[in-house]
């Protein structure tokens, strides 16, 4: 369970966050919407340990993790991925691939050999293994991604936006990916602004408006709710 | 591949004193000092990518230890040599945690305040270092150049095979992926901090180790060592090689070194001249000079085996 108790984030006078409470329970499928300047990315960066929030506590089930280093999330079973792809550029895509798995040293070079054959077949890249990463589309870095913090099997999955600049026939299989991964067990938090498929995917919906948690609940009641058509559409929200 | 480059390139060096003897082979002895200094500053630079100005201090850090360990307390030369190795690795830490949170123009402006405080203090501390006249330094092996020249080819072909092994093992790829992105790398797991701390150790400790044998080569240390201009040439020197390989690096080191010799004519003016050489390297051949070595070998070569070829029609 990652518990999130009342954080704020603020850079210079804007504020990013102001005292966000939010619970993620294991094996959920939460979308984390929200417009532009919202503060969903900095949420993100807060719980990898990119930000330290300013107050505030974050849980992983027993462990605290702000003021925890982003290796050290990622260790305890927290992967993400980034709004802008964060691929490494001049490595192949296998050795991005088994880059996470090496800082683990968990796993013996062949070992990591059979994950990184088995994530390639997953993610439909075995014919790119040796290709250097930055002559993929937008979309195969997305997956690329993916794939590279499921090397670990980590249980917690936090997406930001996998389905930006992708391609509708990828976007599909990526879902599909996403639901399969699921279905597996795993809990994914997932950042889009892709609303046809965030209604679609997620069993439960967090919105956040200029860095104020203003509602949480089902695709249905989300859909329903004045607050949220209000953000979204730029109106005042105590109107 | 880049093992068997290495091993070729010393084969190939370890024929230079049988043609060349006194002048250019103490040419050489230098540009074998430059070469460590430049490959280990294109490891930082072009590997991990932390754009450093304290190479050349850490030089001096490596040639004051051991000139002064072996004057004042009478130690082996050898040992001085690999305690200057070791303080420059110990400085090499220290200004890898202050610049720990410090990327791009801010880290290198540090580094570059490291090397001028310590000329300053160099030049300052009289009693311990005699300031600007510089330390004099008893030579190695009495200064025969034969056994000094080879001394330096093994120190560079140590320090090349342990950094190229380092790049070829699991912490090379995390050191590139640093590179690239240092966001994306601790996310995945990568601790860059303590990886950041190895990469300024390790390639600190060689430029001390080359400081170290350069002072008793000379056999005189001074604060001109960790001049901004001693910087300027290993930073002309790796981007004339090539940042991304060590090699490269350390030839476009022996390369300058031996053109310096040829642009003595020109006094100051030879440093504009690199300048010059280094901007039109980064305009037309960013990834350096050895690449095109390797280029124009392979078309050579091939019009031999072509001309071996219809020669024999």
């Amino acid at each position: 369970m990652l518990q999130i108790v009342g954080i704020a984030k603020h850079f210079g006078g804007l504020q990013a966050l102001s005292d966000v409470t939010v619970s993620f329970g294991r094996g959920e499928f939460v979308g984390l919407i929200g417009p532009n300047g919202s503060g969903k990315t900095t949420l993100l960066n807060c719980i990898t340990g990119i930000y330290r929030p300013d107050a505030g506590a974050i849980r992983f089930g027993k462990a605290e993790l702000s003021g925890l280093k982003p290796h050290k999330i990622f260790q305890l079973g927290i992967g993400r991925t980034f709004q802008i792809s964060k691929v490494f550029n001049r490595l192949s895509v296998k050795q991005n691939l088994s880059i996470p798995a090496l800082t683990e040293g968990r796993l013996d070079r062949e070992a990591i050999d059979a994950r990184t054959r088995d994530i390639l077949v997953t993610i439909r890249m075995e014919h790119l293994a040796e290709t250097p990463a930055e002559s993929l589309s937008g979309g195969q870095k997305k997956l690329l991604e993916i794939g590279m913090i499921m090397m670990t099997d980590p249980q917690f999955l936090l997406l930001d936006e996998p389905f930006g600049g992708v391609h509708p026939e990828l976007k599909k299989q990526l879902e599909g990916y996403l639901c399969e991964l699921h279905r597996s067990g795993k809990t994914i938090i997932l950042i889009s602004h892709e609303m046809p498929s965030v209604f679609r995917i997620c069993e439960r919906l967090v919105v956040l408006d200029r860095g104020v948690l203003i509602t949480e609940g089902s695709p249905d009641e989300i859909r329903a709710d004045e607050r949220v058509i209000n953000a979204y559409l730029g109106g005042n929200n105590e109107a | 591949m880049k093992q068997l480059s290495i091993f070729v390139f010393v084969g190939a060096a370890a024929c230079y004193p049988i043609f060349f003897r006194d002048y250019w082979l103490y040419v050489a002895i230098i540009g074998l000092y430059y070469a460590i200094l430049s490959s280990s500053w294109a490891m930082l630079a072009g590997q991990v990518g932390i754009i450093s100005f304290a190479q050349a201090a850490f030089a001096a850090v490596g040639a004051y230890t051991s000139a002064i360990l072996v004057i004042r307390l009478e130690v082996p030369i050898a040992v001085g040599i690999l305690a200057g190795a070791g303080s420059a690795a110990i400085f090499g830490f220290l200004i890898g945690a202050l610049t720990l949170r410090m990327r791009g123009p801010y880290l290198a402006l540090t580094t570059l305040g490291f090397s001028e405080i310590f000329r300053i203090f160099l030049t300052a501390e009289f009693e311990l270092t005699r300031g600007s006249y510089g330390l004099k330094v008893p030579l190695l092996f009495d200064g025969n150049k034969v056994y000094l020249y080879y001394i330096g080819l093994g120190l560079l072909s140590i320090g090349l095979l342990t950094l190229m092994g380092i790049l070829n093992s699991r912490v090379g790829l995390f050191l590139q992926a640093m590179r690239e992105d240092e966001d994306g790398a601790a996310t995945r797991g990568v601790n860059t901090v303590y990886y950041r701390l190895y990469a300024f150790v390790v390639t600190s400790a060689f430029a001390g180790l080359a400081g170290g044998y350069y002072a008793h080569v000379v056999g005189l240390v001074s604060p001109r060592m960790s001049l901004i201009s001693e910087m300027g040439l290993i930073l002309a020197m790796g981007i004339f090689g090539g940042l991304e390989s060590l090699l490269g690096a350390a030839l476009g080191a022996i390369i300058l070194q031996g053109l310096t010799e040829y642009l003595r004519v020109f006094e100051e003016w030879r440093l504009a001249i690199f300048g010059a050489l280094v901007l039109f390297t980064l305009r037309y051949t960013p990834e350096g000079m050895l690449p095109k070595i390797y280029e124009l070998a392979n078309l050579l070569w091939r019009r031999s085996l072509q001309m071996m070829k219809s020669g024999s029609n």
